[in-house]
């Protein structure tokens, strides 16, 4: 027995069955001679390839400070006082929108960030620079960030990819020729799966026009309730369809503006065509049938037909309908996506979804503010926590924030900082300050009318820890001014 | 933990050196919230040895009371609930300290309360193991039986296992294993119980080789202690400390020490729930010697911090005996120098592990440090050995030469962007697992 296989076979098998010279203890001792001088004599591997370097960067690159900051928030294994995972995800984002380069040691953790976050990758292209680049080339699940529009070629034919990369090469396409894409999908449409379909469908959101109907209209007859919702949604968004027109003409039946009122006249039946386009039979509990009927099919028809929003709102609308039409209109301009719309109804419907409290409208209020258009939103936050900071969280003003750029103009600022007082002296529970508080944090800029932002917010605090020196609200302030303060020292360093 | 000497001035200290006694990145990153005038008062600081007495009240859930004392034997005191210490409070305030926001000098009554107590305490203390420690030469001879007695049932077993084939150890879980490791550390040869426990995870991996290596390695080790007698000093030093028998610190600081200028290349810690462990990686920049610092910290105590990545320190070191000395322990120690370790070629270091493994056949990490390596990964599988995972992940020189890396290797590779850098890791079976690489004038903690 002298070879290093044999010694390795005869251990495995044992000496009783298998006697070896000297027995075990021999054995024992020539598998420690000889697995000893394979793991000493080890050779180094040889003729392997040098890699393409990275191009080199010209932005410039974070100091030290600000670096090992960055490393502070991307370690998953510390815990940052009160920062929860989305605190640390917004000041990561904010790191990386002040354009200096990261180290490459934290690139991957930061690509894998962005594989999951989408909104991370624009300031991560920039923060990353070419080294970025030339790391996601090397690994399948970093390439999203060459290009969110993988422009690369399928290497094998279109029905036999992933679906996860046919999804992309798709998206690429549609915003390249939506026409070409749409031909694309028609060409397999017959013989793709059910989950396919509803995917693939997806991607007709981008360069959205009338010409798709010929894809969509048919969907609508799809075995998967997925595909036809889908393909429902889409259509609503096509006032020029033939969908558009049915709905159009149902939704002129329900609804006729007269010069001063409008007349209202439910559906007194939802028929199989209906059905097909969209309107839910059967009411929810609670809700009358006809309402019910009433406000889907409002939900559908394209608002172009009525006009401006404020002619129609300005008519009276009998009582008992009211609150069902401007329903029915709110699903529908957050449906189409119109932001005038939007901003006229959110009015309207605000007073009445924060005194009822319920969750269907307060859902209606964030889908309006996310139809609103970019530059109202901030406003008419402002607008909400100025008149009533009290109930702004009842109507989903946090999803209304969550949309406002970052960091916040200075009206907003000023208002959210007037709302948190307010909320701390009226004596608001912790949990209901905390979902206005956690975005303060991340959102607000660093410094309102030439003071620094954790100075106001300091006296804010100095002035209520007088009055009530141990009151829980106490350590809900102090987390923001934590976070402040975080932010202050990273700008710092970023700057440097 | 290490005997330093520090001159007995008092320079406050710098936020690295602050931050360095954190028991966990958790609280150094809350410590650094807790810095704001606003929260702090009735702060001062009384000069002494070390860096004297700093002290001041925080406004946290309550108010707290912060004390540390970083005279010889550092004190840290806190009266908030963490069982951390230092909590994230003491770290703070020694960060107000270290920025040089920390004025006052009257000490409050309740600074002076607690010193005194905190004297009561040093001054029992020290009385307590006043009387020096008898070695009773009883207890000495009871202890090597039951060694020796515990040596002899791991090569009854070893020889066992072989006979029946070891082939259903690598199915049969870790249970055998725990097993003979408790009788080990029963026979109070808790070395010998980690190999056993190393060997249980080769038995796991599914590498009959590794198996194989590992089972014939332990077979030695009984063997060697068996006729420890008969050994050269310096191995028998090897075999008696990876049987578990303790040296005293002080006859390894009897030893000769090794002054030279020492590169800390690199800090790696093992956290555990019962015992973390940080290993300092040093090299001599003119012995070109490799050395180790081991400290050892039980929960919720802070790792000694001594020595700062990156840095290069003018030191004595004496070595643990052995045949291939490697841990240390400091016997004197001057201030940073400017200085560069020598680093080898890919070639040098594995000529450098075949003569690490020549005195110590026990080792499973040895530590290198390469010059110009490009990291890289190579895409296409590489056609690999029988039976082990091809590696896909490389340091390789300009001739093509090249070690495969281990564990996670993607912040190395960002690092460097293909560039060629100098790499410190710890070798072993299997590849490179990377500790700290220089990119430019940057070191890279990985």
């Amino acid at each position: 027995m002298s070879t290093w296989p044999e010694i390795v076979a005869a251990t495995l098998v044992g000496t009783d069955r298998r006697p070896a010279e000297g027995g075990a203890a021999t054995l024992l001792d020539l598998a420690a001679e000889h697995g000893l001088r394979r793991r000493a004599g080890v050779d180094a591997a040889h003729g392997v390839t040098l890699p393409e370097t990275a191009p080199d960067d010209a932005a410039r690159p974070a100091t030290r400070a600000a670096t090992t900051r960055l490393a502070g928030l991307l370690d998953p294994f510390t815990s940052i006082d009160g920062r929860g995972a989305e605190t640390r995800l917004e000041l990561v984002d904010e790191w990386l929108e002040h354009g200096r380069l990261a180290a490459g040691d934290l690139l991957p953790a930061l690509l894998d960030l962005g594989r999951r976050h989408r909104r991370l990758r624009p300031a991560l292209l920039a923060a990353g620079g070419e080294r970025a680049r030339w790391l996601a080339a090397q690994r399948a699940d970093w390439r999203y960030l060459l290009g969110e529009a993988d422009e690369r070629e399928l290497t094998e034919p279109w029905d036999l990819a992933p679906i996860g990369r046919r999804i992309g090469h798709l998206t690429a396409l549609r915003r390249r020729d939506p026409k070409a894409g749409r031909e694309l999908l028609m060409s397999t449409w017959n013989s793709e799966n059910a989950d396919d379909r509803a995917a693939l469908l997806g991607t007709l959101d981008i360069g959205l026009a009338t010409d798709d109907e010929e894809l969509l209209e048919p969907a609508l007859d799809d075995r998967r309730r997925e595909v036809r919702g889908m393909a429902l949604d889409l259509l609503a968004r096509l006032p020029d369809s033939r969908y558009g027109t049915r709905m159009a003409e149902r939704g002129r039946a329900c609804l006729r503006p007269q010069l001063r009122r409008v007349d209202v006249r439910p559906p007194n039946q939802c028929d199989a065509a209906m059905q097909r386009d969209g309107v839910a039979a059967r009411a929810p509990a609670g809700t009358g049938q006809r309402a019910w009927w009433l406000e889907e099919v409002l939900a559908r028809t394209p608002l172009a037909i009525w006009g401006s929003p404020d002619e129609l709102l300005a008519k009276q609308i009998p009582e008992e309908w009211a609150g069902v039409v401007r329903r029915g209109l709110g699903r529908a301009a957050a449906l189409q996506c119109a932001g005038d719309w939007a901003a006229a109804l959110v009015d309207r419907l605000w007073p009445e979804a924060t005194a009822a409290q319920r969750p269907d409208d307060r859902l209606l209020l964030e889908a309006l503010y996310e139809a609103l258009p970019a530059g109202q939103r901030a406003e008419r936050a402002a607008q909400v926590l100025r008149d009533d900071p009290g109930r702004a969280t009842a109507a989903g003003v946090e999803r209304l924030l969550e949309l406002c750029p970052r960091p916040w103009p200075p009206p907003l600022a000023d208002a959210a900082l007037g709302a948190i007082a307010a909320l701390i002296r009226g004596g608001a529970s912790t949990w209901r300050l905390a979902g206005l508080v956690t975005l303060a944090g991340t959102r607000m800029p660093l410094t309102v009318a030439d003071r620094p932002t954790a100075v106001a917010v300091e006296l804010m605090r100095a002035a209520f820890a007088e009055d009530r020196p141990t009151d829980p609200r106490l350590g809900t302030i102090d987390q923001l001014l934590d976070v402040l303060r975080f932010r202050h020292d990273m700008n710092e360093e970023l700057e440097q | 933990m290490t005997e330093t000497e520090v001159a007995p001035e008092t320079v406050p200290w710098t936020a690295e050196q602050v931050l360095a006694l954190a028991t966990d990145t958790a609280s150094e990153r809350a410590a650094r919230l807790l810095v704001g005038d606003s929260r702090w008062s009735d702060s001062g600081s009384a000069a002494g040895p070390g860096g004297g007495v700093v002290w001041g009240r925080i406004r946290g859930t309550a108010q707290y009371q912060v004390i540390a004392d970083l005279t010889e034997r550092p004190e840290y005191h806190c009266s908030c609930p963490s069982r951390k210490i230092p909590c994230k409070h003491v770290l703070a305030l020694l960060l107000r300290w270290a920025a040089g926001k920390v004025t006052g000098s009257e000490e409050p009554g309740w600074v002076h309360d607690w010193s005194v107590r905190q004297a009561v305490r040093n001054a029992r203390r020290e009385a307590g193991p006043a009387k020096p420690r008898e070695v009773n030469p009883k207890t000495v001879a009871r202890r090597a039986d039951r060694v020796a007695a515990g040596m002899a049932e791991l090569d009854r077993w070893l020889v066992d296992q072989v006979a029946g084939g070891v082939a259903n150890l690598t199915t049969a879980g870790y249970e055998p294993f725990d097993t003979l490791a408790a009788r080990l550390v029963d026979a109070q040869a808790r070395g010998a119980a980690g190999l056993v426990k190393r060997l249980a995870t080769a038995a796991v991996s599914g590498d009959p080789e590794r198996l194989v290596t590992e089972l014939g390695l332990l077979r030695l080790l009984a063997a060697g202690y068996a006729r420890i007698d008969e050994l050269p000093a310096p191995l028998a030093a090897t075999v008696a400390s990876r049987v578990g028998l303790p040296v005293s610190r002080e006859d390894v600081l009897a030893t000769p020490p090794v002054a030279d200028h020492w590169a800390v290349l690199g800090v790696r810690d093992e956290l555990d729930e019962q015992l973390s462990s940080r290993r300092v990686w040093l090299r001599g920049c003119g012995t070109g010697r490799m050395a180790m610092i081991l400290s050892f910290a039980g929960p919720g105590q802070a790792l000694g911090s001594d020595f700062t990545a990156g840095t290069v320190v003018e030191a004595d070191l004496c070595f643990y005996p052995g045949a291939t000395p490697l841990r240390a322990l400091v016997a004197g120690r001057a201030g940073t120098v400017e200085n560069e370790p020598p680093a080898d070629t890919i070639a040098g270091a594995l000529d450098s592990w075949a003569a690490a493994l020549a005195g110590d056949p026990w080792l499973d990490r040895w530590p290198v440090l390469l010059a110009d390596v490009h990291p890289t990964v190579r895409l296409e599988p590489a056609v690999g050995h029988r039976n082990t995972a091809p590696t896909l992940a490389h340091l390789v020189e300009a001739g093509g030469d090249a070690l495969p890396l281990r564990g996670e290797h993607w912040p190395l590779i960002g690092a460097a962007g293909g560039h060629p850098c100098r790499v410190m890791g710890e070798y072993g079976p299997g590849g490179l697992r990377p500790v700290s690489a220089w990119i430019g004038d940057r070191m890279v903690d990985l």
